[in-house]
């Protein structure tokens, strides 16, 4: 179904809105909350409150692109779940994301200037618009579905390990970027 | 910042890269040959970037009371459209009150941060020094050290300057700016994020930071140069000192610019500035406590921070400190704080021969809870499997041994091979 259909039915207060959007969104949605939360009944529950939280936000709001909305408010909620319970994460995909992004920063001795999140977005945003395509689906497959590197490489028919090489250089690249930008000293 | 802040961040990226990302690609077979071995790889990740100490902040700053007298009519709600006279400003920081006059003992810190190790690759050591003002001929007896007041547990964010003091360090800078432009207008404070913009116009806005920093983000386009060796540096860090030191200080600024290479060889250049002082003890604070610091990106000057510690960290007194020598001679013993792991040296331990400069340093992070000096030593690392050896890249790492002597120290650090 067309999001315009969808989002005509959450105006309506139809439930099927909910339906269809778990047809269309609900394994990219599940999947983004389990790359952060791990398979538990947690990531679960984190796409069913995104579900409620959807079907309390449209209307009034109506989103300009749906998925990129939609997958932004799951990513969101499992953040805060994580962050409320990571004591027990130790080992979800999440801790392995956050050791590759620290690569990226300098380290904390040497950081000297509360960095704004706008400021770092934009950032991020101005070194996305330098990579090739390619380049900023793997980036963004590996940090914001949080997709872990074999399932990526897999996707793309790349080797692991080449994969994994690329994403460093990403990384590295990133992190020139951002103290270039002077969001890092 | 945290990785988890940018992770947070990157969930805000532009909604049509976050579709493209879900877009099926086409399978394509492996990709061009990559010259790099994995392990290679794995052993330089974190290398490559120099952890310069964090030169610290800048320009001298208003106590709370200065800061609260200006900004008593200028609540960060309701601006003051008229501004008032600039106060002066202390150039020292305040002196904590000893109870019963002996100086408390230090404690060392050797926590590093996470990432990587403090290491530079460079083809002489020459790139890498930043015009440190001190020499081993000074024969300093005593030296500073203080409090740092805007202290943080690992990685955390600093907090110290209140809200009606950010705004109010913004808005002494802003003021300064407009008059000396002659032109821009007072636009009063915005509040965002945690940030606190003095005066905003087309052209630029300034920040008043909780460490002391202010930033001045540029809106208007300011075409430079990005330095391609380290004389480039030089002359830029020259100009746009003489051009924006004004902007923050009275002083004297004396221009640095320093780099290092990243693991394909390419060169990385900062430039910066302190204020001159004929002082040398003073100059040393600057140095280390009060600087400029130029941004560039692709081809434009973005912002300049004026960081200024002494707004955020307290005297606790001066403490006797060692020679040079008797420092190596403790290095030598095992006796220092380094991030760099042990199977990076080109021995078992730190050798004489593979010392290869040494200077005085305070450690200014955020991470510090005591700003003490410390004699870093530049030690020559193993060279890396990579293409800086093939281009004559030699790779160095940072050795700190504690400039204070080791009576006033709760505990001389021993190396054990490992840090944090």
């Amino acid at each position: 179904m067309d999001d315009d259909k969808i989002l005509a039915l959450y105006r309506q207060r139809n439930e099927d809105a909910i339906y269809e959007t778990d047809r269309k969104y609900g394994a990219l949605l599940r999947s983004i909350a389990r790359n952060i939360l791990g398979d538990g009944a947690e990531s679960h529950d984190c796409v069913n409150d995104t579900y409620l939280q959807v079907w309390n936000s449209i209307p009034p709001l109506l989103p300009k692109r749906f998925s990129a909305w939609l997958g932004r408010l799951v990513r969101n909620h499992a953040i805060d779940l994580w962050r409320g319970n990571r004591a027990q994460k130790r080992d979800c995909e999440l801790t392995l994301l956050l050791e590759e992004l620290d690569e990226c920063l300098p380290s904390a001795q040497s950081v000297t200037q509360e960095v704004e999140k706008r400021e770092l977005v934009e950032a991020l945003n101005a070194w996305l618009a330098t990579l090739s395509k390619e380049d900023r689906r793997l980036f963004l497959l590996r940090y914001w579905n949080g997709e872990p590197l074999k399932e990526i490489a897999q996707k793309h028919g790349v080797q692991p390990d080449k994969l994994a090489r690329k994403m460093y250089r990403l990384r590295q690249s990133l992190r020139t970027a951002l103290e270039k930008e002077g969001v890092l000293p | 910042m945290k990785p988890e802040d940018l992770f947070d961040a990157i969930t805000e990226v532009k909604e049509e890269y976050i579709d493209e990302a879900q877009q099926m690609p086409e399978k394509r077979s492996p990709w061009k040959k990559w010259g790099v071995l994995a392990a290679c790889l794995c052993a330089v990740l974190g290398v490559g970037f120099l952890l310069f100490p964090s030169q610290g902040p800048e320009e001298p700053a208003p106590t709370e009371q200065q800061m609260l007298a200006t900004g008593s009519n200028t609540a960060p709600t309701e601006p003051s459209e008229e501004p008032t006279a600039q106060p002066e400003l202390p150039t020292e920081p305040p002196v904590a009150v000893s109870i019963d006059g002996e100086l408390p003992k230090l404690e060392v810190s050797n926590y590093f941060g996470a990432m990587g190790y403090e290491g530079y690759s460079v083809y002489d050591l020459e790139e890498k020094d930043s015009g440190n003002p001190w020499t081993e001929e000074m024969q300093l007896e005593t030296m500073p050290v203080y409090q740092n007041l805007a202290y943080t547990d690992r990685a955390g964010t600093p907090d110290y300057l209140t809200a009606h003091q950010m705004s109010a360090l913004a808005q002494q800078a802003g003021r300064r700016i407009i008059e000396l432009q002659d032109s821009g207008k007072y636009d009063g404070i915005s509040e965002d994020y945690r940030s606190y913009y003095g005066v905003i116009t087309e052209d630029f806005a300034i920040q008043g930071q909780t460490t002391g920093a202010i930033r001045l983000n540029l809106y208007k386009e300011k075409s430079v140069k990005e330095p391609d060796s380290l004389e480039e540096a030089q002359t830029l860090a020259a100009q746009l000192t003489e051009e924006y030191g004004i902007f923050f200080t009275d002083e004297t600024l004396l221009p640095q610019a320093w780099g290092s290479y990243d693991i394909y060889g390419e060169g990385h250049w900062q430039i910066g500035a302190y204020p001159a002082s004929d002082d040398p003890l003073q100059s040393i604070l600057n140095y280390n406590f009060r600087s400029l610091h130029f941004y560039i990106i692709e081809g434009s000057l973005s912002a300049v921070v004026f960081s200024n510690r002494f707004l955020s960290m307290q005297k606790l007194g001066d403490y006797p400190v060692i020679t040079a020598d008797e420092a190596r001679k403790l290095l030598l013993n095992g006796n220092f704080i380094t991030s760099v792991p042990k199977e990076e040296l080109r021995a078992d331990t730190v050798r004489e021969e593979d010392i290869a400069a040494v200077e005085l340093v305070y450690r200014t992070g955020n991470v510090e809870q005591i700003f003490m000096p410390y004699y870093r030593f530049s030690i020559r690392l193993r060279d890396r499997e990579d293409e800086r050896s093939e281009l004559g890249l030699k790779n160095y790492g940072a050795f700190y041994v504690p400039a204070v002597e080791s009576e006033y120290l709760t505990e001389m650090p021993v190396w054990d091979g490992t840090f944090n």
